[in-house]
């Protein structure tokens, strides 16, 4: 929980973390928002960020975009801590509606990128292990998929079907109605 | 999950391969339709899909109406259930378990899924339109004052309703068993076997839904075999309007409500926030039934073990509202609705037959095409300490409003709250179907009172895409909130 005193809070969004991307560029974050990350957080609980923390996955390109997203939501974060990701009615009247208005847009406007952007991101996410992010680029994803056909799946996500002719028959077989 | 993944290149020639767990959870977050079609897509997303439990779901209830059949429909399409799905703005016709769909009657959807049907010989099933499971609930002549009147090969030819019981001389919680009891009787009928689900059942409520049972038995011959557990139904029923209820592997309805002491209209599933809930198998035990007056009260569910019957505490008071006589008015219905976890919404449904407006001659009773008007919707406001809480009017309008910016599906399904999804799921809507009073009549021959009611707006109108089903009036349209885990 967020008891901890104001002190210690202030201190820890003081600290600075150095991020390495896999092609070397180096990134400064605060703690607070290095910590978005479950994996990073952890290395730094085990105390091994000294001379900075190398991510052999994930490209500069995708991790300034990470960093962008862990920036805006370190705020928000500080506010729910150890609450779960779904809020509560009563919870939800507390936070400033403006402000979760403005991180909606913001969200929907970072989510404006190409698929194959879409795709690193999410490996980002996986591999960071930062919960909101991954939400959101899963739902992105399921959002696109919704009311298409499987054709049109593939060719969107650009899919080579490798399912037998036998196989895709029998599936499509088994709820004949959803693909009417 | 493996290094080698994490480096695909970016060119988008990855997703086939995205790991097992992300697709996992991109197919939670789907609702039904999409779900079924994912595996179509690649080997990969197939075996995403083969492996996800089914009731792993994080996606909101995605509203369906179930409509009208088409009495012209022949052959497949006769065995079929069609369904219009709100988001998608398209129907689905999906094939069904005998008895056929167009002799059931819905008196109740959770949601779950399951829908509480009622064939033409009044027996009750729950049943699972998207994957065809099917569960039989005790026969309809184990409910209490029913009889049936049987030919020698065990065919009901009727059923005899005969009401005697004792009833409580008051509704105070001390009622001692040398108090004065008084025997009512009703004047006995006898119904065809087809009638008495009109007659007889209000509204079921799915107190927890059924599960297949996990002991790894040889595969069954046929979907018959499949032994189901875990279930609780609650039906209100009349005459009287009582509670009764049958568990999985019950042979017979219990009364629950004994002795009889209110006439329920309404009753919802408490969604128990607390340690366990996300235990399907243990969450779910009290239930919060409301009377024709507004009062309230909670029976613990998980408590009691049939026979027994459950204990009940008294949450709220009556609550009136401004329609005259409002307690017993067929004009207005009552639902309750619980917004979250321990919030109590009760919504009163204004209606007003149709003929009054045009100024016609007078049907006959059974005969009124009603049309919602409004509602009027009042939050329980429980006190502090020592305090006496009460129904509040609120505000459905607005920002404001009680139901902040979700909707409200309320009929013979299950009364639930759901979030708008950006579509056809508005906020701050009621969508309602009609519930009755039911008779053969009235369901075969008078239009339904379906409609979505904006809050802020006061509009009412077919829900889109439903107009032209709507001309079919059987069997009565319901809101079914579909999910594919059983």
């Amino acid at each position: 929980m967020a008891s901890a005193g104001s002190g210690d809070e202030k201190a820890a969004a003081a600290a600075m973390i150095t991020l390495i991307s896999s092609d070397n560029e180096k990134f400064e974050v605060t703690e607070a928002t290095a910590t978005l990350s479950q994996t990073i957080r952890h290395m730094i609980e085990d105390g091994c960020t000294d001379g900075g923390v190398p991510l052999p996955n994930v490209t500069s390109k995708i991790l300034a975009r990470v960093i962008e997203y862990c920036k805006k939501h370190a705020t928000a974060a500080a506010g729910e801590e150890g609450s779960s990701s779904s809020f509560s009615d009563a919870a939800f009247l507390e936070v400033d509606r403006a402000f979760l208005e403005e991180l909606e847009e913001f969200d929907d406007a970072f989510l404006e990128v190409d698929r194959a952007t879409l795709f690193d991101l999410i490996l980002a996410a996986n591999y960071l292990d930062i919960k909101g992010l991954l939400n959101l680029t899963c739902q992105k994803v399921a959002d696109s998929v919704k009311g298409k056909t499987p054709e049109q799946i593939r060719e969107m996500y650009n899919i080579v079907n490798d399912l037998t002719p036998e196989e895709e028959a029998e599936i499509r077989r088994e709820t004949q109605w959803a693909f009417e | 999950m493996s290094m080698s993944k994490l480096a695909a290149p970016g060119d988008g020639g990855g997703w086939a391969d995205l790991p097992r767990d992300l697709l996992e959870s991109v197919l939670a977050s789907l609702p039904v339709p999409d779900r079924l079609r994912f595996p179509a897509v690649c080997t990969a997303w197939h075996s995403a899909a083969a492996s996800t439990s089914p009731t792993a779901a994080a996606a909101p209830p995605s509203p369906w109406l179930m409509l009208p059949s088409n009495p012209t429909a022949r052959g497949r399409r006769a065995a079929a259930a069609k369904f219009l799905s709100l988001a998608e703005g398209r129907a689905y016709s999906i094939p069904q378990p005998p008895p056929v769909a167009s002799d059931r009657l819905v008196v109740g959807s959770s949601p779950d899924g399951w829908l509480v049907t009622a064939d033409a010989h009044s027996e009750l099933h729950l049943l699972n339109p998207v994957t065809g499971a099917q569960v039989a609930l005790p026969p309809a002549a184990t409910l209490p004052f029913v009889s049936a009147a049987r030919l020698p090969d065990g065919h009901v030819v009727s059923y005899d309703l005969r009401c005697r019981f004792a009833a409580a001389a008051a509704d105070g919680g001390g009622c001692g068993g040398g108090e004065e009891e008084e025997v009512l009787v009703l004047p006995p009928e006898m119904l065809a076997p087809d009638m008495l689900r009109f007659e007889v059942y209000e509204k079921a409520i799915v107190v927890s839904p059924p599960q297949r049972r996990k002991t790894p038995t040889l595969p069954s011959p046929a979907a018959g075999e499949t032994t189901w557990e875990g279930y609780a139904v609650l039906l209100i029923c009349h005459p009287l309007s009582r509670l009764v209820v049958a568990r999985a592997g019950d042979a017979a309805w219990a009364l629950l409500d004994a002795p009889a002491r209110r006439c329920w209209v309404d009753a919802v599933v408490h969604a128990d926030a607390g340690p366990g809930a996300a235990d399907v198998g243990r969450r779910r035990q009290v239930v919060y039934a409301m009377d024709a007056a507004g009062c309230v009260e909670a029976w613990d569910m998980g408590a009691a073990t049939a026979p027994a019957p459950a204990r009940s505490r008294k949450v709220a008071p009556p609550c009136r509202c401004s329609s005259r006589s409002c307690a017993m008015s067929a004009a207005c219905r009552k639902y309750l609705v619980e917004l979250a976890p321990g919030r109590l919404l009760q919504v009163h449904r204004l209606r007003e037959a149709a003929h009054a407006r045009y100024g016609c001659w007078e049907p006959r009773p059974e005969r009124v095409e009603y049309t919602t008007t409004g509602v009027e919707l009042f939050e329980w406001g429980a006190a502090g300490a020592g305090g006496v809480g009460r129904w509040v009017e609120v505000d459905g309008k607005g920002a404001s409003s009680v139901l902040g910016g979700r909707a409200l599906f309320l009929g013979k399904s299950a009364s639930l709250c759901v979030p708008a999804d950006g579509g056809e799921v508005r906020g701050n809507c009621v969508y309602f179907t009609d519930d009755g009073p039911w008779s053969h009549e009235r369901c075969h021959e008078v239009a339904p009172d379906v409609g979505v009611l904006d809050l802020a707006g006061g509009s009412y109108r077919p829900p889109r895409g439903a107009a032209r089903d709507l001309l079919w009036k059987w069997p009565p349209p319901v809101w079914v909130f579909p999910s594919c885990a059983t």
